[in-house]
This record gives structure tokens, C-alpha cells and sequence, in this order.
């Protein structure tokens, strides 16, 4: 083939005049929001699904620009289909062996494929540049997946100019189980669908490079904004629902019909069909602005209350026929109103126009298949049979994928080299709009909450939530010894018999795995004496990043992390602790402005993990830009305690001097010692609390980062204290009452690896012990009689 | 046999009872639970003895948690749970629920229930108290440990054949998947279907324990064949029988979970005294232990009444459960010994007893069938 002449194929495309609307990199000094992206690309296409033989055939131009510096001779595509090829591809290699056993049939498999692509030439005919297609794996070098397409130019693709492509695709589509494909009944989800392009990004030397990862088993996410023009074909009677706004449909001939969506400003396009679905619109749902937030933003950022308007969005719910329950409609109706206005006030206006609820399918043996997943403009959340009304689901899930149109959609960062920076920052704001929403609250401080109880059928297990702590107290090795005595020592199997039946003991089930339909039975109310204790979604990210450890800095490429748990660890509930953290410890007058900031320099602009430390520097000061690095870019940790000493009087004994001794003299003490026991040097506050005429009173000191020292030493002696009444507790790192109506209970830094050695107290109180414990026999007693029932 | 040393209660001579039809089987769960409660003592000791080694269990873990709790002033406060979350995850010690005790409550009642079949279940005058109770218990162990085990086999098979055959299988059919809503409906069938399996392997336990007691047989296995076949005969009525107390016992667990949680909320605050809820509480594994005594009762009136039937006389004979009026033990229903149960030990002719009758409104609430109660028997 010849490519004489081909160089003036290449259209020539003029740069529009800068202007402050557009966004494609962070801005640093961005004030308020960009109304739309920089659109370097645009994507046609028409696609027929063939439900029959669950099968994709689709046609698609794509107009892309190269707004780097530097020049290319090659295209990269996403062709993420093919991760379910066989069980050689990377997904498939980095998911866990359950996953890949989980495909029972070749025909659960599936691939894609480039029947045509062509390069549009300007008066001329097309080039083929199919012959040189290519896979490459640049992560990891498998030569089996076919996840990543490079094809060569047969010309410089030079800055500033504009190519059309045009391509021919189909595709085979793969059972479901990680999103994409079929489901059970006609359940078709299409995520990841369509051959991608990567992203060009400036490089070295001149040339500019791709940013085209291979499709990893835990993020897949990266592209440019532009707009999407898409013609759905799917056999009459299919209900479909789709990224953007449906402009147009009608019958598309042989039993066919069409659906026509289009929208600008978002990096991906995800579709759904299925004949069963019920669905409902809501027209114009208006979010309403949050009044205690908008007034900070209006102090500290100098906004006007019309700035902070929200817009009505037209919402679609597709829920399967055994949700299509009013009960169940209403819950995600709250739930999504909860996040548009949660989000909204905070972050600022959705700026779409439509939002589609996708209630996806589950399988035979009760997994979503969808599960819970974001795209732009449409989201996947799924409900159980019967929700219970104290088992937030769909409530959880629904407001994660709509806060991820904030986290991933409109800031588009990359989610392979910083998944944090979306699931992270989305997991803390979830926490924080479903706390404000859903937990009731106490009057007097405006927090608290009931605890949901997990029980196993009738048989009540009556602890806090499930989510937050295991789902059996720890029982004391040392005290099963001495009930068991010495005869366990001589059962040589009584350890591996004790650790297995625990094990399944500690995921207990009256029902095997895969009864969805039966899963409210194990969720009773409140049967625990812990009831006013709240609930909050800070119990369940701390307690998931501290089980998990730090084996990683948070910031790190997300295929990189020491293993699953860590990148599940850094990537959400660390991430959203560490948030939590430096949300207490600038208070909402800092920390509201500042993350309303960096959501607008960050929309439409692919922001990197150093915008966000740079913008918390910026506008918390150099204090909390430090703790920012040391939270997210080390793997530090923090632990602040304190031991308490008490000294008794020790008298006037010995030999002393004429007038040295003095009868009245009191000489006790109180010794108080604050251990920094991690390497995170933060200023921490001391409290004493002392006992005055019948009521405490505080006196609270700052430990200051300066003081480098590992340990600070108070001594308060009885003469201090029959002035300022006897010494009764002493805090590091007390709780912020002032904070939780805000952020929730704890004290500022929930990083802390171990509240144990936190506080002291002088009288002991064995109520807290006694409580639980009774929890604990209530429950023991539960499975006693389950395991009657089987005697 | 050392049946032969109680006074068997005996009933009309040439009486048998006829089968209770559909109707009169929804009363017997009810009350076989009634007279579990009339006797209280059993009932109590038993509860007692499930109890003490979650006590003492539990009793390590407090000392453990209040040992790090106690001098901790946050541990009181709203963020509290922080600490229980800390304690569980950096305790060094910690250990989960001894599997152990799972199997030592298993063998409990699989222990109590034949002594509870053995007492309270048949009617002597005078009623062996606790004593008695425990050794007709340890007696007739190993017959309940032995007819335990093709329980336990039957859950192994029931479950593995479920999980790994039927389900994929009937979920694998073309037609199932003809619409979401069918792939629901069969799923939850099929749920069904498994918890239906599973609560006759229960039932079936108990009617071949109770054939064990009844007859004074020894052997687990036939046993198990007779009441196989027992199962062919009367299958609704059975399971009919079943289905009040299963439901008095998700129910009555609902129904107080929902009551506590109303009624008892206040104990619950911070600061609280944990000992009111825990006694309050106790209601919850009180109430699952006396269904599930009943659920063995009710197996042994059934049992009962069909061997009665079958190897009794092919007469219409009449046999009247009613509380004993006795001194010693005033507070439970006595049920007869079954007219020529095939107890080849202690078989003993039966004696009239005139004296069957109800006679107050508390012993009305005690069972009895009449001849015109039975009208509807089952072909
Ligand atoms: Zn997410």
C-alpha cells in the first residue's frame, strides 16, 4: 500500500481561542466550575445487539485530536472485551482462583474484535490500518492478553490536528460476572463494549505517548472527554437505558428497533438492555442545596447563593420485575435524592441532565452481576429480594456510584495509576452523605444512632452492624484453656478442629451461600444494649484499613500494591480514613471550602495525586499539607498513648535539716506520660480532667509537633491538685464533640492504630466490659440452641 | 427392662387411638410446647446446663475486655465501638468460639431429648423427678447418639446433593432462565425446596428417637426403617403437625426480637446496666430451647399413636392423653403408654383407667382425643 500523499490526510485542525471553560489539566488557580471539557474526542457508533447468540455488531467513527506537544506514529486502543478471552489474560491471571473457576462454560467466555479499521483521508480513499494491528501488554508483558491494540500510522499524527477513524467491530459477549455481557433471563450489560482509544498524553523528546493500560482486575478507567453519539439497535421489546440523553427511536426494520443517545462531556459510554425491565422516570428532580454548607462556602469563597444553584435532573430507574416494588422504587428514589443533594451542595451542580438507575441482575447463585458500578450519566446499584429498612442496601451502593459521577466521571482522574483518587475520595464522601442521612440522630447533639443487628434466621447474633466488626466476639484463647483445661493439650487435633469449625462458625449460616431470596432473615432489629452508641461509616473504614495494615503507600499505581487486600485497603477505606482524618483536623470551615476547591479544579481535568496535596497546603496550611504527604505518600503510621501513674504520699521519713521540714507539706502525685509511638509528628492535645465542686472541668494542652521528643512527661501533684480538684481521666487526642454533628464521633486523628491506650481513668468502670460481654453470651446462648435444634 | 419399675399410666383396655386427621394435627405442636412448659423444672435444668459453658466461656472474654475497658473513659463514650473494634483486632489472645462446645451442644440434647421422651413425654404416675430425668437420660444415650448419626449423614447427603446437583441443574434448564421473574420464583422454590429437606431430616430424627424410647428397641437402624416407613403412611399430617411449631418459633422469635427492641430500649443506653437486659434477654434461648424440646414431644405422640394403630389391635380402641392429677408431679400433662407399644421387655397387658377424663379447666387444655375428634382419619 502506498502512502504517497497521505500526509495531507491528516485534518488540519485550527486550536480554539483559550478560553477559561475549557479543562483538560488541573488549574491551580481555577475559581468555580468549567462549564465543559476541552472534547479531544468524539465516538459515533451504531451497535445491534443479536440477544439470540449474545452477540455485538457494531460500526463506529471516531474523531480524535492531539492536544499534546509532541507528534505520534501510532494508536492505542482498549480492547477490554478480550480480558474474558480465556484465563490467560491479566484480569483473569490477577483475580483470585474462585473467579476464574466461577466460568463454568466455553460459551460463559468471550472476545472482540477489529473486522475494519481505516483512516479517513480528506478526497481520498480511506488507508486500511488493520494489517498492522498488534497486541501488546505494557504492564506486564503476557503475550495472551489481548486487552490493549497498537496500531501504526502511516504518518506523523502531528499536534494540534485532528484524525477520523473509521472502524468496524464485533464482539462475542461473555457471561457477566465481572459487569460486562449476559445475565440470567435477557439481561444484557454492555460496559467496556467498543474499541477505546487511550490517552495521548505529553512525553519526551518531542513525541508524545499513550496512556493505554491493560485491563487489570481492579481498574479499568481512563480516557479523554469528548462526546458520544450512539445508535442502539436491540430486538422489539428490549428496554434499554443508556450513558446520556435519548434523543430519538423507532424501528430499525427486521424486528428491530433503535435507541439514540448522545452526550458531551464524559470519557465513557455504558448501555444496558433487557425486555424485563420496569421503568421509571422522574422528570426533573431539583437537588436541594445544603444551607450549613452553602453558608461556609459563601463566607470563605466569596460565592453568591445563585452561584451554588443546582439543576434538575430527568432520572430513570430500570429495576428488575422482582424489585418493581413501590417500597423498594421509594428507597432508591431517597437514595439518589440524598446524593444529588449531598454532592451537589457540597462539590457543586451535576451538570448533566440526565441519571440512569440500572438495577442489575443476579445469577443462580445470588451474585450481582453489574454489581455495583459507575459510568458516566448511568450507574449500577442492586437491591437485595426484601430490603430490610436497617440494612442501607440499595442505599449504600446507590449513593457510591452516584458520588463516583463526581470521583471518576466528571474529575476523570486515572484510575489505574490513582484508584484512590476516586474510590478513596468517593468512599469518605459516601460515609459522610449516608451518615448525615440515614442514622438517626441523638437531639441533644445531633448525632447517634441505632445499631443494625446481623442474626443468623431466628437465631440473634446481637452485635453492632455485620460491615464494621466480624461477626463473632473474640473469645480469649486463654480463657477456653482454662475451661477446656488440660485434656485439649492432649487431643493433638483439638487446635485444627477448633480453627476449622471456627472458621465456618465465623461466617455462620443457617442458609448455604447463594439464598439471596432468604438473606432478610438475617437482618432482625436491635437486639443489643448498645443501641445509642452510633453507627457511622467511620467504624467500617477504620476498622477495614487498620485489619488490612499498611503494606503501601496509599499513592501508588493500583496493579502495584503488595497484594489484593492492600490495594482494596489503600485504595478505599484507608484513603477515605486518612480524609477523615484531615476533615477533623481543619474543622468544616477549612475542610468544606477546601474540597469544594479541588472538585473544581479537578472537573473535566484528570487531576494527580500531588494537585490534591498541593490544594490541602494551599488552603489548610503547611501543617496539613504535611500530614496530607505523610498519610498518602509513606507508609507511617500513627499511634499517640498515655500511661498513668499514681503516686501515693510518700511522707516525711529520713533526716532533715532545722526548718526543712514542713508538716503541712502534701507530696503525692500524679505522673501522666504521652508516648508518640508512630513516626507521623503531628500536634496532639492532652487533656486533664479534673474533679471540681461536683462537676468536671477540662484543661487541655497541646503537645506540639515541634517537640519531636518520642514521650512528654506531666507530673500534677496532690498540692495541684486540692487547687484544681482530684485528677479523674486524662485524654490524648480527646473526642471532638464539636466536630460530630459534622463528621461523627472520635477524636481528630481516626488514624490512630490503637484508641486502647488513648485514655486513663481513675475509677474503673466495668459497664462498657459487661455490655458487651452480655452481647456476646446472648449470642453464644443463640448458637447453643442452633446447634440443639440439630442434636 | 427397667421401664417396669415406673407405674405405667394405662389406658382403656383394646383402646387405640385413630391417627389424628389434618385439622386436629395443627393443635399437637402447641401443645407438646404446653407441656414442655408444665414442666419446668426439666425445662430449667436443661436451659441451665446449655447455658453454663456459654457462662463460662463468656466469663474469660469479660475478664480479658474489662481488663483493658475498664480504666479506659472513652470505652463508655460514642466512640466506643472504636475500642471494641481495636480489642478484637489487637488481642493478642483471641480465639474464636471454641468449635469444641458446638459439638458439646449437639451431644447435649441429643442426650436431654431421649430423657425428655422417656419422662415427660410418657406418662408415669409418680414422675421420676430430676433424677430420674438424668438417668433415663444417660440410659438411653447412645440410642439418641445412634440415631443421631443417619441424621447427621442425611444433612451431609441432602446439602451436598442440593449444592452441587440439583441446583446448578434445575438454574442450568433453558427454560427456567424464559424471564427473570420465572429464574426468581424457581430459585426461591428451590430454597424452599432445601429447607423443606432439611426440617424432615429433623423431624425424622426425632420420630426414630422417639420409636427407640417408645418401644424400648435398641437398634438405631430399624429404627430409622420404621419410621421410614412410618413417613410413607402419614406425610401431611406429619408435617402438618410440624408447621405450628415452626412457626411459633419464627414467629415467637420475631415477635420478641421486635418486643425487646421496643420495650427494653431504655436499658440499652450508654451507661446502662447490662444485668437487667441480659435477665430480660434470657427469654430469647429459653424460648428456642422449649420449642425444640416440644418438636421431640410432639414426635413422640405421634409415634405413639401409629404404633398404638398398627401394633396394637386392628380394633377401634380409644386411648385419652390427660394430665395425671398427682401429687408429686402437679404441673405437667402425662400422656399413656400406648396399649401393647411391641415393647417385648415390659409388656405389660394394659390396664383400664377409668380416670382418663379431664376434670378441671387446666387439664382441659391438656390433650385429648375422642373417638369423634377422629372422625377424619387418614387413609
Ligand atoms: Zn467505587
Amino acid at each position: 500500500m502506498s502512502f504517497a500523499g497521505t500526509a495531507t490526510c491528516i485534518l488540519l485542525y485550527a486550536l480554539s481561542s483559550s478560553s477559561t471553560l475549557l479543562a483538560q489539566g488541573f488549574d491551580r488557580v481555577r475559581e468555580g466550575l468549567p462549564g465543559k471539557s476541552e472534547d479531544r474526542v468524539g465516538y459515533t457508533m451504531t451497535v445491534r445487539l443479536d440477544a439470540e447468540n449474545k452477540r455485538l455488531v457494531g460500526k463506529q467513527e471516531i474523531r480524535y485530536r492531539n492536544a499534546t506537544q509532541g507528534k505520534t506514529r501510532e494508536l492505542r486502543f482498549h480492547l477490554y472485551l478480550n480480558a474474558f478471552r480465556n484465563v490467560r489474560s491479566t484480569l483473569m491471571r490477577e483475580s483470585d482462583a474462585a473467579f476464574r473457576r466461577g466460568y463454568k462454560s466455553q460459551a460463559e467466555f468471550g472476545e472482540t474484535r477489529f473486522t475494519k479499521l481505516q483512516l479517513l483521508v480528506k478526497d481520498g480513499d480511506p488507508v486500511d490500518l488493520l494489517g498492522g494491528l498488534r497486541y501488546e501488554a505494557p504492564e506486564d508483558g503476557n503475550a495472551d492478553d489481548r486487552t490493549v491494540a497498537v496500531v501504526p500510522l502511516p504518518v506523523d499524527f502531528d499536534p494540534g490536528t485532528e484524525i477520523l477513524l473509521k472502524s468496524e467491530f464485533d464482539v462475542d459477549l461473555p457471561k457477566a460476572y465481572r459487569r460486562t455481557g449476559w445475565g440470567p433471563g435477557n439481561f444484557f450489560m454492555m460496559a467496556q463494549w467498543f474499541p477505546k482509544l487511550g490517552v495521548l498524553q505529553d512525553a519526551d523528546a518531542g513525541l508524545s505517548s499513550w496512556n493505554c493500560h491493560q485491563f487489570h482486575a481492579s481498574t479499568e478507567f481512563f480516557a479523554d472527554f469528548g462526546s458520544y453519539d450512539v445508535r442502539i439497535e436491540v430486538p422489539a421489546g428490549f428496554k434499554v437505558g443508556a450513558t446520556g440523553k435519548q434523543i430519538e427511536e423507532g424501528p430499525a426494520g427486521e424486528g428491530y428497533v433503535f435507541h439514540h443517545f448522545v452526550q458531551k462531556d464524559v470519557h465513557d459510554f455504558a448501555w444496558v438492555a433487557d425486555p424485563d425491565y420496569s421503568v421509571y422516570v422522574e422528570d426533573a428532580y431539583q437537588p436541594v442545596l445544603d444551607p450549613k454548607v452553602s453558608s461556609i462556602l459563601e463566607d470563605v469563597l466569596g460565592y453568591r447563593t445563585q452561584e451554588l444553584a443546582l439543576t434538575p435532573v430527568r432520572i430513570t430507574y430500570l429495576l428488575q420485575p422482582e424489585h418493581d416494588r413501590k417500597y423498594v422504587l421509594e428507597r432508591w428514589k431517597k437514595s439518589v435524592h440524598i446524593a444529588l443533594d449531598f454532592f451537589g451542595s457540597r462539590f457543586g451542580r451535576y451538570p448533566y441532565e440526565t441519571l440512569t438507575v440500572v438495577d442489575p441482575t443476579r445469577d443462580e447463585d445470588g451474585r450481582g452481576l453489574g454489581g455495583g458500578m459507575e459510568y458516566p450519566t448511568l450507574i449500577t446499584c442492586g437491591s437485595p429480594r426484601f430490603p430490610h429498612p436497617r440494612q442501607l442496601s440499595p442505599e449504600g451502593v446507590t449513593v457510591h456510584e452516584f458520588g463516583h459521577q463526581f470521583w471518576f466521571a466528571l474529575s476523570g482522574n486515572n484510575e489505574f495509576e490513582s484508584a484512590w483518587l476516586d474510590e478513596g475520595f468517593n468512599s469518605w464522601s459516601e460515609g459522610r452523605a449516608l451518615d448525615l442521612a440515614y442514622r438517626s440522630y441523638d437531639k441533644k447533639l445531633g448525632v447517634g444512632a441505632p445499631l443494625v443487628t446481623r442474626a443468623y434466621g431466628p437465631w440473634i447474633f446481637p452485635g453492632p452492624p455485620a460491615a464494621s466488626l466480624g461477626p463473632l466476639p473474640k473469645l480469649d484463647k486463654v480463657a477456653i484453656r482454662r475451661l477446656v483445661g488440660k485434656a485439649a493439650a492432649y487431643i493433638p487435633w483439638y487446635d485444627k478442629l477448633d480453627g476449622a469449625l471456627g472458621r465456618w462458625n465465623g461466617e455462620l449460616r443457617l442458609l448455604p451461600k447463594g439464598m439471596p431470596e432468604l438473606d432478610v432473615l438475617t437482618y432482625l432489629p436491635v437486639l443489643g444494649n448498645e443501641r445509642l452508641m452510633p453507627t457511622s461509616a467511620l467504624y467500617g473504614d477504620r476498622a477495614g484499613f487498620l485489619r488490612a495494615g499498611i503494606k503501601d503507600p496509599v499513592d501508588r499505581f493500583a496493579w502495584t500494591y503488595a497484594d489484593r487486600p492492600s490495594y482494596r485497603s489503600n485504595s478505599y477505606s484507608r484513603t477515605s480514613t486518612n480524609l477523615a482524618t484531615l476533615e477533623r483536623f481543619l474543622g468544616p470551615k477549612v475542610w468544606t471550602p477546601l474540597m469544594r476547591r479541588f472538585h473544581e479544579r479537578a472537573r473535566f481535568a484528570h487531576p494527580k495525586p500531588g494537585d490534591f496535596y498541593r490544594t490541602v497546603e494551599e488552603m489548610g496550611g503547611v501543617e496539613a499539607g504535611r500530614l496530607a504527604r505523610d498519610l498518602f505518600l509513606t507508609t507511617k503510621s500513627l499511634d499517640y498513648s498515655v500511661t498513668v501513674k499514681v503516686k501515693p504520699p510518700w511522707g516525711e521519713k529520713g533526716l532533715f535539716d532545722k526548718g526543712e521540714k514542713k508538716d503541712t507539706e502534701v507530696n503525692g502525685a500524679t505522673e501522666i506520660t504521652v508516648y508518640r509511638k508512630g513516626q507521623i509528628v503531628v500536634p496532639v492535645t492532652v487533656r486533664f480532667v479534673y474533679w471540681k465542686d461536683g462537676a468536671p472541668v477540662n484543661e487541655d494542652v497541646v503537645w506540639k509537633a515541634a517537640q519531636h521528643a518520642p514521650w512528654q512527661r506531666w507530673v500534677v501533684s496532690l498540692a495541684d491538685q486540692a487547687k484544681k480538684g482530684e485528677l479523674i481521666q486524662v485524654y490524648v487526642d480527646p473526642p471532638r464533640t464539636d466536630l460530630e454533628p459534622w463528621f461523627g464521633p472520635g477524636g481528630v486523628y481516626l488514624v490512630d492504630q490503637n484508641l486502647l491506650n488513648n485514655a486513663w481513668q481513675k475509677t474503673p468502670n466495668q459497664r462498657p466490659a459487661k455490655r458487651r460481654a452480655t452481647r456476646a453470651l446472648l449470642w453464644t446462648q443463640c448458637l447453643s440452641n442452633f446447634f440443639g435444634v440439630m442434636g | 427392662m427397667s421401664e417396669s419399675q415406673d407405674k405405667p399410666v394405662m389406658d382403656e383396655e383394646a383402646q387405640v387411638p385413630a391417627f389424628p386427621g389434618l385439622l386436629q394435627a395443627l393443635f399437637l405442636g402447641p401443645q407438646a410446647l404446653w407441656t414442655v412448659l408444665r414442666a419446668p423444672v426439666v425445662l430449667l435444668f436443661v436451659f441451665f446446663c446449655m447455658t453454663l459453658p456459654a457462662f463460662l466461656l463468656l466469663s474469660g472474654y469479660y475478664e480479658n475486655l474489662n481488663s483493658v475497658l475498664a480504666g479506659n473513659p472513652l470505652a463508655n463514650g460514642r466512640g466506643g465501638l472504636f475500642l471494641l473494634q481495636d480489642y478484637d483486632r489487637l488481642h493478642p489472645g483471641g480465639h474464636e468460639l471454641p468449635g469444641l462446645m458446638q459439638i458439646v451442644w449437639t451431644l447435649m440434647i441429643t442426650f436431654f431429648a431421649a430423657g425428655l421422651l422417656s419422662t415427660v413425654g410418657l406418662g408415669r404416675r409418680p414422675r421420676p423427678g430430676l433424677t430420674g430425668f438424668l438417668s433415663e437420660s444417660g440410659r438411653l444415650f447412645f440410642r439418641s447418639f445412634r440415631t443421631l448419626i443417619p441424621s447427621l449423614i442425611l444433612i451431609l447427603i441432602w446439602t451436598g446433593l442440593f449444592i452441587v446437583l440439583l441446583k446448578p441443574w434445575v438454574m442450568g434448564l433453558d427454560i427456567v432462565h424464559a424471564s427473570n421473574m420465572r429464574a426468581h420464583w424457581v430459585l426461591f422454590g428451590l430454597n424452599v425446596l432445601f429447607l423443606f429437606g432439611l426440617g424432615k431430616i429433623l423431624i425424622l430424627r426425632r420420630l426414630a428417637l422417639a420409636r427407640l424410647v417408645h418401644t424400648g428397641r435398641k437398634s438405631a437402624l430399624l429404627a430409622w426403617l420404621w419410621t421410614l416407613r412410618y413417613w410413607m403412611r402419614h406425610p401431611f399430617v406429619t408435617i402438618t403437625a410440624y408447621i405450628p411449631l415452626f412457626l411459633l418459633f419464627a414467629g415467637g422469635a420475631l415477635g420478641a426480637v421486635y418486643g425487646l427492641d421496643a420495650l427494653l430500649a431504655r436499658y440499652f443506653e450508654q451507661d446502662s446496666r447490662p444485668a437487667y437486659f441480659m435477665l430480660a434477654a434470657q427469654v430469647f434461648p429459653l424460648f428456642y430451647l422449649a420449642v425444640n424440646l416440644a418438636s421431640f414431644l410432639l414426635a413422640r405422640h405421634l409415634v405413639a399413636m401409629d404404633t398404638a394403630i398398627r401394633e396394637g389391635g386392628a380394633a377401634e380402641p380409644r386411648v385419652v392423653f390427660a394430665p395425671e392429677p398427682s401429687k408429686t408431679e402437679p404441673a405437667t400433662s402425662v400422656e399413656k403408654d400406648a396399649v401393647g407399644s411391641g415393647d417385648v421387655v415390659s409388656a405389660k397387658p394394659a390396664e383400664a383407667n377409668p380416670d382418663v377424663r379431664p376434670s378441671s379447666s387446666e387439664e382441659a387444655l391438656a390433650w385429648e382425643w375422642t373417638p369423634e375428634d377422629s372422625a377424619k382419619k387418614e387413609g
